[in-house]
């Protein structure tokens, strides 16, 4: 019998090699030169719309500018805000109902799955319905508000309330990603250790917050943390659902950075402001990682 | 002690909490639903009518533009559903793809600087569209890359490629290494083993990682806001130029939003055992 | 301290029945061991009377009083899991009190009992660490540490030696028992595995199939078990089950009906029976290989050891009757393979009805 001739023609390098190639090659052409090109641009005076002028070196004055600038200083205010009063109530929210969900009853299953859906639509559509909902003559919001008696409130015109409005969208749409993180560090607690306490005597609280809270913290906070970073960086929610108004008060950082690029043009500048921005993000991004790598470490231990 | 089915009242305030949040959750969907069968009168009434005769007149207006004179013509959004359509699609397509490999070779090699090169590419994940934005418009207008499907493709597998390379890396690590040792012993080729016995056993992750991109393709905002203007233009930036306007139809606005919707409630449904991995890079969730 | 009283407890799990029907006294300080093959339903029985089942039918008293419908808290019953439930986020003195903790001990009252504990298990230096790196030996002795830390009426334990090593388990076993003995605390113990009953138990629980089989102290369960179940899942090997005939006052053994010489008044109690078909049942340690030719009066037959196995100071010898195996011990050296005579000590057989399996004498 002649035997059969498999060539191997691969060696596993060339084969891992090959299979990295691709990726590689496109994040480094897609991410590392617009990276660069950031960096570059970020030192110059320099306007795409005026591309006949020479761009002109002027250093950190770009900087400069937005880090000594009242108004910038505000919008990070503001988005330091939005940040925390939104994960801080999406969080505590997202742990009660997953805490909640721990009851079975008929279709929790499926009821769990309805409630999950609304983190993956479209940030421009839930924007849009939300703002229909919101509209101080018409909208549902202000409808229920007048069943249990209160007075319309004009949620997209004042400053105040604006950002409330944002801060119940966003939570609308994020919690059930606390929710499902919450939700999946709770289920992987043994049952023996429920067990153990019950038999030890601890209450329902006691037990929450003695075993149920720290078991499941490593998880919580990597909810925490992912919810802080998106957030930060959110910009298509506050797009759709109130153009950063009224006026510049539900503005963000980001939504001021795309302003500045893409309705004044100042290209210099809206580079500088990005490197703020994802200076701020990868710091963010790395106490993200740095926890993820402790986990890692502290599982194989 | 077991779980008894009896209504205690603490059960009873526990059940009436998530029916209250479920309310919460599925409240502005009905409504979106509902206002896109009103009528314009039906929209604007106060208070707002949870009963009233529906009519498909903002579907027509969403894919009917009539014009001034009388003519009825296809409206331009059957362009934008394609383009929405094809550039989704194929970017999709091709981030699984080079995700698939890079995670395989990232849950099978070692290789110099993987640690790096796994934080680089989630990074993709992390970065602020609007930061990158500023330089991918002068990249892209010098490329002759702006408003061009091709240039909205690219884009969409970067989008997606670290989620992509991450989720895939989990699915293979699931997958038994004693599977491709067996085929390599018995003088079978890596590739060979990779695409007849592993691939197969992934088939669900696949699928899985493909949903999610998609998803995140269909309802990117900020890149094609900017990259596109009319020829590569997608549904969510279609939908936004809406919104500006005042005294707009919102029967319309709602139709193109349930239809932007109706794609990703589907995928959902079919993804919705991999939501834990997908929405945490893989980090979470895995299936040993 | 508790007497514990099981009255026709049941409990099912869907369509399946776990426990049927158990009655049983648990006395004062008694050390009982629940034994059993897996699914037998003890465990199922020792989270009933944990209170983290609640039964289908029947009841529990401690002391007389009914806790069927009581929590595990109310009943103060105390219980070590078979992969020890400790928590991973707290620190052994955490972990320890944590029971006095949840019952809002005194600060005072607490260290006093920490203290007791400690030196009562000698781990001391365990106190400050997380159970993470713990070999399991130590993890052992914070779980049993948090179990009696709090005077629990009856302490109950779930396979607790299961997940040690082989030497721990000798070490541990033996300082259960201890303990118990110091605490004088109602035990139930449930395990499959009889050595740990042997060497535990005031009295052993022989459960199979949500049963009872025999309640007895070890030594009496081993020497005069209730039925062939009992005979055989006690001892290891097992007790021998010869199927015998008993014909005109002599017993015949096997398909061969070779004759066994036996003392004529087990014949004779036999014989009262009305009944031709028994089951003999032997132990191998009173089976004995004798030369070709057996002594007058004693019960041997011919036999061919096919194989042998070294067991410490013993040679288990293994040998064929109509294609069952049987195992006798002895403590010799040398070859004992091949043809030989296998001697009974006729003394120690029992007697087992062929029918329902139920010990005669």
């Amino acid at each position: 019998m002649q035997e059969r001739k498999i060539p191997r023609m691969f060696s596993d390098r060339a084969v891992c090699y090959f299979f990295l190639f691709p990726t590689l090659v496109l994040l480094l052409f897609l991410l590392v030169y617009p990276f660069l090109s950031l960096i570059y641009n970020s030192f110059f005076r320099y306007s795409v719309l005026r591309a006949a002028v020479p761009a002109k070196f002027i250093g950190f004055n770009n900087y400069l500018f937005f880090l000594t600038d009242d108004y910038t200083w505000r919008r990070f205010v503001f988005t330091g805000k939005f940040v925390l009063l939104a994960v801080s109530i999406q969080f505590f929210l997202g742990v009660g109902i997953a805490y909640l969900f721990q009851t079975k009853f008929k279709g929790r299953d499926v009821i769990f799955t309805m409630i999950l859906m609304p983190m993956m639509l479209s940030p421009i559509v839930v924007g849009l319905f939300w703002k229909y909902m919101f509209n101080t003559e018409w909208g549902l919001v202000n409808y229920l508000l007048s069943l249990v008696g209160l007075p319309a409130v004009d949620w997209l015109g004042n400053p105040t309330y604006s950002l409330w409005a944002t801060i119940i969208a966003d939570t609308w749409m994020w919690t059930p990603f606390t929710i499902l993180l919450a939700m999946a560090a709770f289920s992987g607690i043994p049952k023996s250790l429920y067990e153990a306490a019950d038999v030890d005597g601890a209450s329902g609280a006691f037990k929450f917050f003695n075993v149920t809270l720290p078991l499941s913290a490593p998880v919580l906070i990597i909810a925490l943390l992912l919810r802080l970073i998106d957030s930060f960086k959110q910009f298509d929610l506050f797009y759709a659902l109130t153009g950063g108004g009224p006026g510049d008060a539900t503005q963000t950082v980001s939504f001021q950075l795309y302003k500045t690029a893409f309705q004044y043009f100042y290209t210099g500048e809206a580079s500088a402001l990005g490197m703020i921005l994802l200076i701020i993000i990868i710091g963010l991004s790395s106490i993200f990682i740095r926890y993820l790598t402790s986990l890692g470490e502290k599982q194989s231990a | 002690m077991e779980e008894s089915n009896t209504l205690t009242l603490k059960r009873f305030i526990i059940l009436a909490v998530i029916a209250v949040w479920v309310v919460f959750a599925m409240a502005p969907l009905v409504w979106l639903f509902m206002s896109s069968l009103k009528t314009r009168l039906d929209l604007f009434s106060m208070p707002p009518k949870f009963i009233f005769k529906p009519t498909l007149h903002g579907y027509e207006a969403l894919f009917i533009t009539t014009y001034a004179d009388g003519t009825r013509k296809v409206s331009e959004i059957i362009g934008t559903m394609f383009n929405s359509i094809l550039i989704a699609g194929m970017g999709t397509i091709l981030a699984v793809a080079l995700g698939t490999m890079s995670g395989y070779a990232a849950s099978r090699f070692e290789f110099k600087a993987k640690g790096d090169f796994m934080f680089f590419v989630l990074s993709t994940r992390m970065l602020p569209a609007v930061a990158v934005l500023v330089s991918f418009h002068i990249m892209y207008a010098r490329l002759g890359l702006a408003d061009t499907r091709f240039g909205m493709i690219l884009l969409y597998i970067l989008v997606n490629i670290g989620l992509a390379t991450w989720i895939m890396k989990g699915f293979f690590d699931g997958v038994p290494r004693d599977l491709e040792e067996v085929a390599l012993v018995n003088g079978y080729s890596r590739l060979w083993a990779f695409r007849k016995l592993v691939l197969p056993m992934v088939k669900g992750g696949i699928a899985a990682t493909t949903g999610f991109c998609f998803i995140f393709a269909w309802n990117e905002f900020t890149f094609a806001s900017i990259i596109t203007t009319t020829r590569a233009k997608t549904l969510p930036v279609r939908i936004s130029a809406a919104l500006g306007k005042e005294g707009l139809d919102w029967a319309m606005v709602a139709a193109a939003g349930i239809l932007l919707i109706i794609p990703i409630v589907v995928l959902f449904y079919l993804i919705r055992k991999h939501l834990l991995m997908g929405m945490t890079f893989g980090v979470l969730g895995k299936k040993e | 301290m508790a007497e514990v009283t099981l009255e026709g407890l049941r409990k099912n799990y869907g369509n399946v029945a776990a426990v049927k029907g158990l009655d049983l006294v648990i006395k004062d300080q008694e050390f009982v061991v629940l034994l059993g093959p897996s699914g037998c339903g003890k465990t199922t029985t020792l989270r009933c009377i944990t209170g983290l089942e609640s039964p289908t039918g029947g009841r529990i008293l401690f002391d007389g009083k009914d806790v069927t419908q009581q929590k595990p808290a109310e009943r103060n019953v105390a219980m070590v899991f078979q992969f020890f439930a400790l928590y991973p986020h707290l620190k052994a003195r955490k972990i320890i009190t944590f029971p006095l903790r949840a019952r809002k001990a005194s600060k005072k009252h607490i260290r006093e009992k920490v203290e007791w504990v400690a030196e009562m298990f000698k781990l001391h230096h365990l106190l400050d660490r997380y159970v993470g790196g713990m070999p399991p030996g130590d993890k052992q002795k914070i779980a049993l540490a948090r179990a009696v830390v709090r005077d629990p009426n009856v302490l109950l334990l779930d396979e607790p030696l299961s997940a040690l090593d082989e030497q721990y388990r000798e070490e541990m076993r033996w300082q259960l028992g201890h303990i118990q003995k110091q605490l004088k605390v109602t035990t139930v113990y449930v395990t499959h595995d009889q050595r740990e009953a042997m060497s535990l138990a005031d009295r052993i629980i022989l459960m199979r199939d949500g049963r009872i089989e025999q309640q007895a102290p070890p030594d009496e369960i081993y020497r005069r078990p209730a039925n062939v179940f009992a005979a055989y899942f006690i001892g290891s090997p097992g007790m021998n089950l010869f199927p015998v005939t008993l014909e005109d006052r002599d017993l015949l053994l096997g398909k061969e009906s070779r004759r066994l010489p036996i003392p004529e008044e087990i014949i004779s109690k036999l014989a009262v029976t009305e009944r031709r078909e028994f089951v003999m049942g032997i132990r191998p340690e009173f089976l004995s290989i004798a030369g070709k030719e057996a002594g007058e009066g004693e019960s041997c037959f011919p036999a061919t050891i096919f194989s042998t196995e070294q067991v410490g100071n013993y040679k288990i010898f293994n040998f064929r009757v109509d294609d069952e195996i049987y195992h006798g011990m002895v403590r010799r050296k040398g070859v004992l393979e091949g043809e030989g005579m296998v001697c009974f000590d006729m003394a120690q057989a029992r007697f087992f009805n062929k029918e329902s399996g139920e010990a005669i004498f």
